[in-house]
């Protein structure tokens, strides 16, 4: 299957990345290329919602490996939302996740930037 | 009797059996995928199994097309996928450098995800998802068997 890419920022400076289908061989270019369209936008967080993402590869892992270290550089982190159990199987295989924040959904992901917002306002939570 | 039942014993044993030839080609993934589907659905194989298979040869064979060959000549690699006794075989072989996954370096498992370098993953997948590798060198041929014990209805 091919695979489709959506990206639209959520807040200022964390972006949501849709993939939809398989990061594979044949597909990963599309992926670099919009991480690179993301990246000139220079993000504080890029959020890799991968519930429609069915099947992954190990160019698709080095994709996202690839995507980690280029936002490192500018003090920017990468994390993932929504793993089905096939693309989990692999992470796992390669021991890939215990040093990953991985969101189990939306919700999640939206506590986590309201803690986020809040530690650099200083408020206090509700 | 048997000449009416012959050829759908026939049917039955190809069902079983799936052989291509394949290019050094990258795009030739596609074709790979799709016999990998065929194959499977054929023998009412389980999703995850099938994500497995399709996993496997496509690293085995890309892992060929990208550091295989020397040359920009066109070099074939067969592929054969049989299902038999609730056993799953894979073979590839190809006439590219000598090359045994058996003997190839290990991802730094130990070390954050982050900090890693890209490459050695494919290859150490293939041999978590299979029980089994075989690996020899016969005739200027890379010959590389995988088997996975795959009981029918195994997921």
């Amino acid at each position: 299957m091919p695979l489709k890419v959506g990206s639209r920022e959520k807040t200022p400076g964390i972006f949501v990345i849709s993939l939809i289908g398989s990061l594979d061989t044949r597909t990963h270019g599309i992926f670099d290329d919009r991480i690179d369209m993301v990246l000139k936008g220079a993000p504080k967080l890029i959020v890799l919602d991968m519930e429609h993402l069915d099947y992954i590869s190990s160019i698709g892992i080095s994709s996202i490996l690839k995507a980690k270290k280029a936002l490192k550089r500018i003090d920017g982190k990468l994390t993932l939302m929504h793993l089905q159990p096939q693309v989990k199987k692999v992470f796992e295989i390669i021991n890939a996740l215990p040093s990953q924040r991985i969101f189990t959904g939306t919700r999640e992901l939206d506590e986590y930037l309201d803690r986020m917002q809040r530690s650099i306002t200083g408020e206090e939570p509700a | 009797m048997l000449p009416l039942f012959f050829p759908i014993f026939q049917l039955l044993i190809l069902n079983m059996l799936k052989s291509l030839i394949l290019e050094n080609n990258i795009s030739e993934i596609r074709r790979l995928h799709r016999s990998v589907i065929r194959f499977a659905e054929q023998n009412r194989l389980g999703k995850e199994l099938i994500a497995d298979i399709r996993l496997v040869m496509e690293e085995i064979f890309s892992n060929i097309v990208q550091y295989g060959f020397e040359d920009e000549g066109r070099h074939h690699i067969a592929v054969d996928m049989e299902y038999r006794g609730g056993e799953l075989i894979l073979s590839v072989v190809d006439d590219g450098k000598p090359f045994n996954p058996l003997q190839a370096s290990a991802p730094e498992l130990d070390k954050p995800f982050e900090e890693r370098c890209p490459g050695g993953m494919g290859i150490f997948m293939v041999t978590r998802l299979m029980d089994q590798l075989e690996y020899r060198m016969e005739g200027g041929k890379n010959i590389l068997k995988m088997k996975k014990t795959a009981p029918p209805g195994a997921p």
